[in-house]
């Protein structure tokens, strides 16, 4: 689906060496650190890259993280929070907010960024897959669903389990900012959504569950929407605008399908009035897109109303609204209601759902007696200025390799992912 | 003569405009009379049973029921109707030839002619099928200009075989007490083809998606 998803920014971060002087004096806790340094420097070089492969990301993710497992938690019978969590300092920007980055003495606060990183990682090879495929296969389809339910899952983790542990509150706007990440989930979540109803409607499946699906994507949109009520205009328009077309693209979808189960149950007025409805559902979603185009803010900008998807709906909807009116006025002779019909909801949620995520755990190079030649108390004193968070120097964005679009649409008959 | 009027344009010795394009609506308008007589039968079902339920202790519900009988006829107007939109196809399709040469040219005013005495009759149909639309959508219409009596005598014929036919079963008490209705949600056996279809279709995504 070329130019059919919106894009944030990655995160950028500045060098971390792992370099303890006093606190690393042996063999194994160099090689731990220095390991780090390798592994950190690595996976920040394939994020950037959403052509990479899967499988790749997934197992240098796994590593590093497993390594970094003896900073968050003590590798002793004691067990808790690890002596080492504050020794050093991590500098990361938002993907709202710009190049200004904020910094903690945490290493929950690493683990936090990089995991909202690897997350938006799946977000882009979705994307990517989805673009540069005229037709992509059933295979590919499934792959993108997978990508968007895993970035779902690492959203809702971090958020639920993660965030709340850190010392410092969040700033508002920041991607620590739980609407921040609520909003990521629920998009995530919704595109999934949309990979699984885009299928139902090349499979021709019966008009009723499309309607429900489309209902259901249509308020994960709404509900991402509404996670960033609030935030400062000047970060979330652009992102906001996105996903305000697409929730009323797809109401327009649900109560075009919906028109046409009404019609088939001989409902002929009621039909009318929902098909009225989708058409200016459809109209809001094109207006909506317009401004999105020109809205500012962060992010790729995506271009959903060129898209073939898009596209058909208009003239069917249209078409199927006339052939009511027109058996409306030979055969049936209803009234057509001023209330609109109420849309159905099917329990469809495990069709998209966010993927249970876990976390690895410590590499096998931790072992208590490693743990315990990290020797804190020799580590220098932190200089004051370098205490306070937010200050220091920009860190230039990330240069993110492009994704290649496919340039001509579908040949397909809905313009969405084949079966 | 709305629809075929402007279709045919209707002066003699014209060449039909698009014959194509003409059994093109007429197909669709046959499409809509077939719909229409579906339709018009399934609210004759459900008129009578509405009259067979109330019987003679519910005079009103009977009235609205039996006026049904007048839809009946109506309904055989449509099929009449159906059958001209018919042979307005074959007239106009066989005939005049796609690949038209000289000796079937000469054919055409012949079966010009025949095509406007099928559209003349094709309106009255049309006018009918109006009276059979106001006829529906104005079902209070109905109520007062019917004999009572003859309506009456008509349900008493319908009641009585209805219990000529129970009487002939082996077994099963004959009752003119209905069952209660349900208060509980109905079970899977009662669910609809489209209900069940839609299920199908969801636990197809279901396995995809997992």
């Amino acid at each position: 689906m070329a130019h059919w998803f919106h894009r944030n920014p990655i995160k950028a971060t500045a060098p971390v060496t792992f370099d303890l002087r006093g606190v690393t004096s042996t063999g194994p806790t160099r090689k731990i650190c220095s390991d780090l340094r390798q592994h950190r420097n690595r996976l920040l070089d394939i994020l950037s890259n959403p052509n990479e492969n899967m499988e790749t990301v997934d197992n240098v993710a796994k590593e590093y993280f497993s390594l970094l497992q003896g900073f968050l938690t003590a590798v002793d019978e004691k067990g808790g929070e690890s002596k080492l969590r504050h020794i050093i300092r991590f500098r990361w920007t938002n993907t709202l907010t710009g190049n200004t980055p904020t910094a903690q003495y945490d290493a929950m606060y690493e683990f936090v960024s990089m995991a909202v990183n690897v997350a938006l990682w799946y977000t882009k090879h979705a994307a990517k897959i989805a673009a540069e495929n005229d037709e992509p296969s059933m295979d590919e389809a499934k792959e993108v669903h997978t990508c968007l339910r895993k970035a779902a899952g690492i959203f809702v983790h971090l958020r639920d389990k993660c965030i709340a542990g850190l010392i410092e509150s969040p700033e508002q706007g920041t991607d620590l900012d739980s609407r921040v990440v609520t909003a990521y989930m629920h998009q995530s979540t919704a595109e999934a959504q949309e990979v699984t109803l885009a299928r139902a409607v090349e499979l021709k499946h019966t008009a009723s569950l499309i309607s429900a699906l489309a209902f259901e994507t249509s308020n994960m949109f709404q509900s991402a929407d509404d996670s960033l009520k609030g935030e400062d205009e000047r970060l979330v328009t652009k992102w906001r605008k996105y996903l305000q077309l697409k929730r009323a693209f797809y109401m327009a979808y649900a109560y075009s399908y919906h028109g046409e189960t009404l019609l088939a149950q001989d409902k002929c007025g009621e039909a009318i009035r929902c098909l009225r409805e989708s058409v200016k559902e459809y109209e809001k979603a094109g207006a909506l897109a317009k401004e999105y185009k020109q809205a500012k803010g962060p992010g790729t900008t995506a271009r959903p109303e060129e898209h073939l998807f898009f596209r058909r709906l208009g003239p069917i909807v249209k078409r199927t609204l006339e052939k009511c009116e027109r058996e409306n006025g030979f055969i049936y002779h209803h009234k057509v209601p001023e209330e609109l019909p109420d849309l159905a909801l099917k329990a469809t949620y495990g069709l998209a759902s966010p993927e249970e995520v876990e976390f690895p755990p410590p590499s096998p190079a931790w072992n208590p007696a490693v743990y315990a030649e990290f020797k804190v108390e020799n580590n220098p004193p932190v200089p004051e200025k370098e205490k306070e968070k937010g200050e220091g120097k920009e860190i230039p964005p990330v240069k993110e390799e492009d994704i290649k679009h496919a340039g001509k649409d579908p040949r397909n008959n809905s313009g969405c992912v084949v079966s | 003569m709305s629809l075929f009027g402007r279709l045919f344009g209707g002066k003699k010795g014209e060449k039909a405009p698009t014959p194509q394009e003409g059994i093109q609506r007429l197909r669709e308008i046959e499409e809509m009379l077939t719909k229409k007589q579906e339709y018009l039968e399934k609210k004759v079902d459900q008129e009578l049973s509405i009259a067979k339920k109330n019987g003679t202790k519910n005079k009103r519900g009977m009235i609205c029921g039996m006026d049904v009988d007048k839809v009946h006829d109506l309904m055989d107007d449509i099929g009449e109707q159906m059958d001209l939109a018919n042979e307005i196809n074959d007239a106009i399709a066989s005939p005049i030839g796609f690949g038209q040469d000289i000796d079937q040219v000469a054919l055409l005013p012949r079966d010009v002619d025949k095509v406007h005495d099928l559209m003349d009759e094709v309106a009255e149909q049309q006018d009918i099928a109006n009276e059979i639309s106001e006829a529906i959508s104005n079902p209070v219409g109905f109520g007062t200009d019917v004999d009572e009596d003859e309506l009456m005598a008509e349900l008493e014929e319908l009641e009585q075989e209805d219990l000529d036919a129970q009487l002939l079963e082996v077994g099963g008490p004959v009752t003119d007490q209905l069952p209660s209705v349900p208060v509980t949600e109905p079970v899977a056996k009662t669910k609809g083809k489209a209900q069940a279809d839609a299920d199908d279709d969801l636990a197809e995504l279901e396995m995809w998606a997992s």
